[in-house]
């Protein structure tokens, strides 16, 4: 492992100069940050993998189920598994999805599958990423400048060959393609992840476009080549949101959309990557019910656990949430990376009684969970070797089968007292071993 | 049951030329429990490409765009609809309608006694009532943005706001409801009224006349409130001012 150690600067500096990096937006402006790397891997052996893996594909599957269901019968609200409060009135839930299935009934072709590690080995799934999950051309690239740097590391080590990703996401597109090119939409040079935009297009043999290169036209979406030729898009792997794809159908605003995208995808004339109005199924009240589906759709007990979740909506849980906030983690549904997240431990007693408050007002907002001692691992900072937390953002394909990537992102924290690994609040990440035997 | 003849006509004028102009119409009368088409006819200039598909409401919308530079924009559709609200028929109601919106949102029945005892159609006909014993009818006091809370709080609206009232009470009361966009009996502009879900049935009402809706009204399009019923949708590259005209009639067919 010295081996891997005694490379981390050049390789940083190589990540630098192939511009891997981060890019936020705080107080209105842009910044971009190099993500660090870090090069001890995290090491997952080969049946804990195995076990994650089925637990995994069945959770896809059934969300994947569950999504179809709520945009078509609701029969899962109808038997009264879910409360219909959850589905019908958060703002996930998009009517321009109503009615109809896209291509091969996929929603969720990519899902990120955000897990930890508790101390006593189990693991737990802390979040369902269904949208537009980022973060794995970071392992990738991680991963070829690792094996460039120490290639006899991979000899003596069995660990999967994880350089499969870009051809399990050119399958999937071409599985539910509808006609035409593949093409990977970019908002452009100034999002955050415009890095691995590009790096996955290129891989993937598939188009980058900006919105610019893309029109619909007769409810078919094209891409306009630069000979100005116009080339019909059949699966478009859009890295922006819902809200944004389609300024006739969500925000009139937007700038970054296509408009009459969503005519194109509802007549059936191109896949979009991942499907619309897929947001209502990794809301963190939805992800409470998620063990459920599993049981509902799949008559399967679920293999993989959520973190133990309090739901306040329900009187009970109101009540031990209220009891027992100190030493609980509380989210807000409706926020994501890594923000609208506060510890019950962090409080003094003035702030916990406010949270009372605001949770008893507003019940049907948060969710509250017990805090999992996770497993630290080690990290390489300044010639020392120091612990800090991490998670894995396992990715899920779906296309002909439901696939998982022998691999991930390992994102740590570099706080030594924060439990938030996400890239957004500054975190570093690690390349993630899976051994074969 | 009436035989009703159509027309509604838009013209959009540019004040400088525009290009790339997309568009979606929710202005074709479909079949529904309420209305039967006899037949349509429509007409959009200039036209690059249009199509037709059914937004997540079930509502038709022709969709298409106008590439080429142009200072004039109109669209055109007549056709003749059978109208019959005399027998109420079953049909189906999304969840989606029980939910209040931003636009939708009040506060509750001042006095909400007033209406218990009373059948699901009294109350209909007790909340049109209050709200036309509120409201004074005014065109140009809200825009398409005012809620229903603030066109109350201001005491004026026009039927848009009207119907956002209606149809956030009714979601108040348990009552699912939605918001309906379409065209009434002899000429103006385009209406908006309400339908509301009792047992399995749809039933109509148009506070701004403070009436039940009769044979005299075809539905365009519905949905939670005005946003998702816009009838003339879209956007276009230019950089000038837009002056739109619409002209809506309604007659009875009797030469046939």
């Amino acid at each position: 492992m010295d081996e891997l150690i005694n490379q981390e600067e050049s390789i940083n500096e190589l990540l630098a100069r192939y511009g891997v990096k981060f890019g936020v937006y705080k107080n209105n402006t842009f910044h971009e940050q190099l993500f660090p790397f870090d090069t001890l891997p995290r090491i997952i052996p080969s049946h804990e993998f195995d076990y994650l893996e089925k637990g995994l594909i069945q959770r896809v599957n059934a969300l994947n189920l569950f999504l179809k269901d709520i945009y078509t019968n609701y029969q899962i609200v109808k038997d009264g598994v879910i409360p219909e409060d959850f589905i019908f009135s958060s703002t996930g839930y998009l009517s321009p999805c109503i009615g109809m299935v896209p291509p091969k009934g996929i929603y969720s072709h990519i899902s990120g599958i955000d897990l930890v590690q508790a101390k006593d080995g189990t693991w737990y799934v802390l979040e369902d990423n269904l949208r537009i999950p980022s973060g794995a051309s970071y392992p990738m690239i991680a991963r070829d400048l690792m094996r460039r740097a120490a290639p006899n590391i991979f000899r003596t080590y069995n660990v999967r060959d994880n350089r499969d990703y870009a051809k399990m996401l050119e399958e999937t597109m071409d599985y539910v393609n509808m006609g035409g090119i593949n093409v990977i939409l970019t908002p452009g040079r100034y999002n955050s992840a415009y890095f691995e935009h590009s790096y996955l297009a290129e891989k993937s043999h598939a188009t980058l476009a900006t919105p610019q290169e893309l029109f619909v036209e007769n409810a078919t979406l094209f891409y306009k080549n630069h000979l100005g030729y116009k080339v019909k898009v059949g699966s478009l792997y859009r890295r922006i949101s819902d809200d944004y794809l389609d300024p006739l159908a969500f925000k009139p605003e937007s700038l970054i959309g296509v408009p009459q995208s969503m005519s194109a995808y509802r007549e059936g004339n191109v896949a979009l990557i991942n499907a619309p109005g897929n947001g209502i199924a990794d809301d963190k009240g939805i992800y409470y019910f998620v063990p459920k589906m599993i049981q509902y759709y799949l008559h399967e007990e679920p293999i993989l656990h959520n973190a133990p979740t309090y739901l306040p909506f329900y009187e009970e849980d109101r009540k031990y949430v209220l009891d027992n906030l100190e030493k609980l983690v509380v989210k807000d549904v409706s926020e994501a990376g890594g923000y609208g997240v506060v510890f019950g431990s962090d409080m003094d007693e003035e702030t916990l009684q406010k949270w009372r408050d605001i949770i008893s007002r507003e019940p049907r907002r948060f969710i509250a969970q017990e805090v999992i001692d996770f497993i630290d691992l080690p990290i390489h900072e300044n010639d020392k070797e120091v612990y800090r937390k991490a998670d894995l953002r396992a990715f899920v394909l779906s296309g002909e089968k439901t696939r998982v990537w022998a691999s991930g992102l390992t994102r740590f924290s570099r706080n030594p007292d924060s439990f938030v690994v996400n890239s957004s609040q500054g975190g570093g990440f690690k390349d993630t071993w899976v051994l074969s035997q | 049951m009436k035989r009703l003849v159509y027309q509604y006509q838009m013209d959009l004028k540019f004040s400088d030329f525009v290009k790339e102009q997309q568009f979606q119409l929710r202005c074709i009368p479909q079949d529904n429990y309420y209305q039967k088409v006899i037949e349509t006819h429509y007409y959009v200039y200039p036209l690059d490409s249009i199509n037709r598909f059914t937004d997540g409401f079930g509502n038709l919308v022709l969709s298409g765009n106008a590439i080429m530079r142009h200072r004039d924009f109109s669209f055109q559709v007549k056709g003749v609809v059978e109208v019959d609200y005399s027998s109420p028929k079953p049909d189906f109601c999304h969840p989606l309608y029980k939910y209040e919106t931003p636009l939708t949102r009040v506060d509750s029945l001042k006095h909400p006694e007033e209406i218990y005892g009373l059948s699901f159609d009294e109350q209909m006909m007790k909340i049109m009532q209050m709200i036309n014993d509120h409201m004074t009818y005014a065109q140009g006091t809200t825009t398409i943005q005012t809620s229903a809370q603030d066109a109350l709080n201001q005491g004026t609206g026009v039927c848009q706001d009207y119907a956002h009232i209606m149809v956030g009470l009714c979601r108040k009361l348990g009552y699912p409801a939605r918001y309906i966009a379409g065209m009434l009996y002899g000429e103006g502009e385009t209406h908006a009224w309400v339908e509301v879900y009792n047992k399995d049935t749809w039933y109509s009402y148009d506070p701004t006349h403070n009436r039940k809706v009769d044979d005299n009204y075809i539905v365009l399009a519905h949905g939670r409130d005005y946003t998702d019923c816009i009838i003339d949708k879209g956007m276009f590259i230019g950089n000038c001012k837009q002056i739109q005209t619409v002209k809506v009639s309604v007659t009875e067919d009797t030469g046939r």
